[in-house]
């Protein structure tokens, strides 16, 4: 992309600045302004394609911002998310609506309810995401000034939750890395011949699924939890030097 | 010689074998005039830990130990901590899994707020500045810490000590060169003058062998017995085409930049004995390298195929730090669960380790150092040892038959005779049944009398590009 | 800070949190008629409650899943902060006593199983129809959808509860840490 158009938004100085002009540029999903004012009950194509027009403002808007990779990355998050939400429930409402013996025209606004949720979530959601990236956790911990006594205690406290949290996101990444590791077959952990053989596989599977709950919630809480004594310990340390100094 | 080191208690703890003269060795030669550095040796990590814990009077609880005993350990350590001690504890450790020492978004936000905490004036300047001394480059500071490797995170483990180096007077280095690429070990040296200088104590906590590697006089070398059992080769072939792997940048929490990793030479089809050893720098991709051959990750573009005698599909692979794996309470436990929907696998892990344990068994029986340890030779199948938990998980995966078993770093955690022990016995087991092994490592000479041949990675003038060398 | 609260529970509060926004975000099983979506986060929460007491189930509630909202699915942050929020503090309450048995902690976490259901059931069915009518950011649910959601929020419930109660039982054995 062409550095002469590129925005950074993300850099913007004060924060409080930089979070006001994203609640602006948020505010059509957030409120519903300015939308509503030209919003019509009669032609809902009519607020499909404002709602169509806005996602293409906050896509370009990213994609000045971030590029045209990371758009795609948070386009491909929203659609995922989007098709699985608006297709199945489209399919769902459907069946509904033809048990109960719903009209034609009540079966058309299902299709554009669900269509226009369909828009909402893909701009609602990248714009979530870039909102997200732009506030920057790390910059956060930088920012933390350790060097004065004054409030050191709670500044402590801050700087292990946020560590202990980090932690807890690393952790639990590779853990899905053993995880893909242990189930060749991508299928079930891990091994899983006799399952699909015996008559009696779905009442296994849900034994199954319930184990497997069980153990990776554990694993998670273990390996999460390993690390805590030591961090907690140096911290604690670190309270007794400046306490003690 | 080092003025505090107690060689009563390294005899006793090591045996009569462990000779005093491996203090002289290259690497720790060059600390000799140091009077502050104690180093202690140790058969196996259990006593290794044991001893920290004695010294530090600090006791963590440790996912090997077993599910039940490690909930119960974290719950008793949380119900008595209080905040401010009775008694003014001051260690600061680098323990064996430094991991558990860097845990930030950034390298560069732990370094910071260690120089913070030290009330230094510029603490971001002066931690870039220790990041430098540790040769810890912009880029690589800027990368998550997930993304980095053993050894990276190991340096970073340093500078960060040398940042908190205030607020201590002993430093505990556990396990260095376990981590450590041979050609990173003075920064080691580096850390430990620093904290030398200003009259604090460092004290070295290594596995045996673990200073052999930088030896100059091989004489010595010559001269240990390194536990293992006679194995035979066997042959396996690696295809690679165009093989190249691209991590995207990370914008959250922070920018971080894309790394491309680019496999050369392009095409290469070669065959190779098995065991076969894959040695590289820290950080030159090896982890990654085995993460393709077993399909934890998928190339971007390219391929990587493994030919071999029967068995088909990606390698499995026992990672470094994947002993907490084990879940259950007991070997037979962790088995069950396991092979929950194929006993007929179950019953193969269960007789493969029940083999390897008679191996391990006959050559304690043999091996007059290894007689003392406990080398979880009970057939109760209660949790004891490093060792156990490794043949548990090695058989795990070869009851699988893939068609190659990559072992990370098995040297981690265990001394040279017992590493010996270990990759003979594994390897003998997985040719039976015609499962070739390639094990990573660092410790190239710990492995020779035992490795039929080497891939080498290594980066050349282009960053970008990992070279696959062939030595055989 | 209070003087009680220590690191460690800083520490652990912490991880309790993001597990449990990693157990909302991760297992994400969509219901497409509300286009919400049911997960094992709560077995965090209910965790939290038993084992730490109001407070740090209250800060694990409220933040952890509020967290996993914020990706994805901002228009559930309100409901989810309040409901989640709420059965972990109810949680902590109930079976926060001394020597209380395991039947005790189970009707706990059955309470705060119960504040799942019935809170989003309140907040899809009226509270959000409601605020819809002047923010649209909050019209996505009504009470069609609200009913269909309930079996859903019921088996989340039921994997908050038996999760909950099985990770607290090895964890926490038969003492509270504060205890």
């Amino acid at each position: 992309m062409n550095k002469k158009y590129q925005l950074h938004v993300a850099k913007v100085k004060p924060v409080w600045l930089r979070f006001l002009i994203l609640v602006i540029i948020g505010l059509p999903p957030i409120t519903g302004w300015p939308l509503t004012l030209f919003a019509t009950a009669k032609d809902p194509l009519h607020n499909l394609f404002m709602w169509l027009s806005y996602g293409c403002f906050i896509w370009l808007f990213i994609l000045l911002n971030t590029g045209f990779k990371k758009l795609l990355s948070y386009l491909s998050f929203a659609f995922l998310l989007a098709l699985i939400t608006c297709l199945v429930g489209a399919g769902i409402r459907n069946l509904i609506g033809f048990i109960q013996g719903a009209s034609r025209q009540d079966m058309t606004l299902v299709s554009i309810r669900m269509l226009s949720l369909f828009i909402c979530m893909v701009s609602v959601i990248p714009y979530s995401l870039f909102f997200i990236n732009c506030f920057s956790v790390s910059s956060f911990i930088s920012r933390l000034d350790f060097s004065t006594v004054k409030n050191h205690r709670t500044k402590i406290h801050l700087a292990l939750a946020l560590r202990v949290f980090q932690h807890v996101g690393d952790v639990t990444i590779s853990l899905l890395d053993v995880w893909r590791e242990e189930n060749p077959k991508m299928i079930s952990p891990r091994f899983s011949d006799e399952l699909w053989e015996s008559r009696l596989s779905p009442l296994a599977w849900l034994n199954w699924m319930r184990n497997s709950a069980v153990t990776w919630c554990l694993a998670m809480i273990m390996h999460t939890f390993e690390a805590i004594p030591y961090l907690t310990e140096e911290m604690k340390n670190i309270i007794n030097f400046r306490e003690n100094r | 010689m080092r003025g505090n080191l107690d060689y009563a208690i390294i005899q006793k703890k090591v045996t009569r074998v462990i000779r005093l003269s491996f203090n002289e060795l290259y690497i720790w030669k060059n600390l000799s005039h140091i009077h502050m550095v104690e180093s202690r040796y140790f058969v196996t990590y259990e006593d290794l830990v044991g001893y920290l814990e004695l010294k530090t009077g600090f006791a963590p609880p440790q996912i090997i130990e077993g599910k039940g005993l490690f909930l119960g350990k974290f719950n008793k350590w949380f119900t008595n901590f209080e905040d401010v001690s009775s008694e003014n504890v001051n260690w600061r450790c680098i323990f064996p899994d430094p991991k558990l020492n860097i845990s930030y978004p950034y390298p560069i936000d732990e370094i910071t707020v260690a120089c913070s905490l030290c009330s230094s004036p510029s603490a971001y300047d002066q931690a870039n500045r220790i990041l430098n001394d540790y040769h810890l480059d912009a880029s690589l500071s800027k990368r998550q810490t997930m993304t980095l490797s053993g050894g990276e995170l190991l340096l970073l483990s340093f500078a960060k000590a040398q940042g908190l180096k205030d607020l201590t007077e002993t430093l505990y280095v556990c396990t260095p060169t376990q981590w450590l690429h041979p050609t990173k070990y003075f920064l080691l040296e580096n850390l430990i003058k620093e904290y030398s200088d200003s009259g604090k104590t460092v004290s070295l906590l290594l596995l045996e062998g673990e200073q052999i590697e930088t030896a100059p006089d091989n004489d010595l070398q010559e001269q240990e017995q390194v536990s293992s059992v006679q194995v035979e080769s066997l042959p396996w072939s690696l295809y690679i085409k165009n093989l190249l792997k691209i991590f995207d940048a990370q914008t959250f929490p922070k920018n971080s930049p894309e790394k491309i990793i680019r496999y050369v030479p392009a095409d290469f089809d070669r065959e190779f004995e098995s065991p076969t050893l894959v040695t590289g720098d820290n950080g030159v991709g090896k982890s990654v390298f085995v993460k393709m051959l077993s399909n934890i990750y998928q190339p971007t573009t390219g391929r990587i195929a493994i030919r071999c005698l029967g068995n088909e599909g990606y390698a499995r692979v026992l990672m470094q730090d994947s002993l907490d794996q084990l879940f259950g309470e007991t070997i037979n436990d962790h088995f069950t669960r396991v092979f929950k929907f194929d006993k007929a696998k179950g019953k193969q892990a269960r007789e493969l380790y029940e083999k390897m344990l008679d191996e391990l068994r006959l050559a304690i029986k043999t091996d007059v150092r290894l007689r003392k340890m406990k080398l979880a030779a009970s057939n109760s199948g209660t949790i004891e040892t490093v060792l156990q938990v490794k043949f548990a998980l090695v058989c795990e995966r070869l009851a699988s038959k893939p068609p190659l078993l990559i072992l990370d770093e098995p040297d981690w955690c265990l001394s040279r005779p017992v590493t010996g022990l270990f990759t003979s016995i594994v390897v003998n087991a997985a040719h039976k049944i015609h499962i070739p092994v390639l094990i990573i490592t660092h410790l190239r000479n710990w492995y020779s009398n035992l490795y039929k041949s080497v891939i080498n990675l290594k980066i050349m003038e282009n960053p970008q590009e990992v070279h696959i060398e062939q030595i055989n | 800070m209070s003087n009680n609260w220590t690191l460690g529970k800083t520490a652990v509060v912490a991880a309790l949190t993001g597990l449990s926004a990693l157990g909302t975000m991760i297992i994400r099983v969509p219901i497409p008629v509300t286009n919400g979506y049911f997960n094992i986060g709560d077995v965090f929460v209910v965790l939290a409650g038993l084992w730490l007491g109001p407070v740090p189930g209250l800060i694990v509630g409220l933040v952890g899943p509020t967290v996993a909202d914020a990706v994805g699915f901002p228009q559930f942050i309100l409901a989810t902060a309040i409901i989640k929020g709420l059965e972990g503090f109810v949680v902590g309450l109930i079976g926060r006593h001394r020597g209380i048995g395991v039947g005790r902690r189970v009707i706990a976490a059955s309470v705060g199983g119960f504040i799942i259901v019935a809170g989003y059931f309140l907040f899809e069915a009226y509270i959000y129809p409601y605020l819809g009518s002047y923010v649209p950011f909050f019209k996505v649910t009504d009470i069609g959808g609200a009913i269909v959601e309930v079996p859903a929020n019921i088996a989340q419930a039921v994997i908050a509860v038996a999760g909950g109660v099985a990770l607290w039982r090895p964890l926490a054995g038969s003492a509270r840490p504060d205890e």
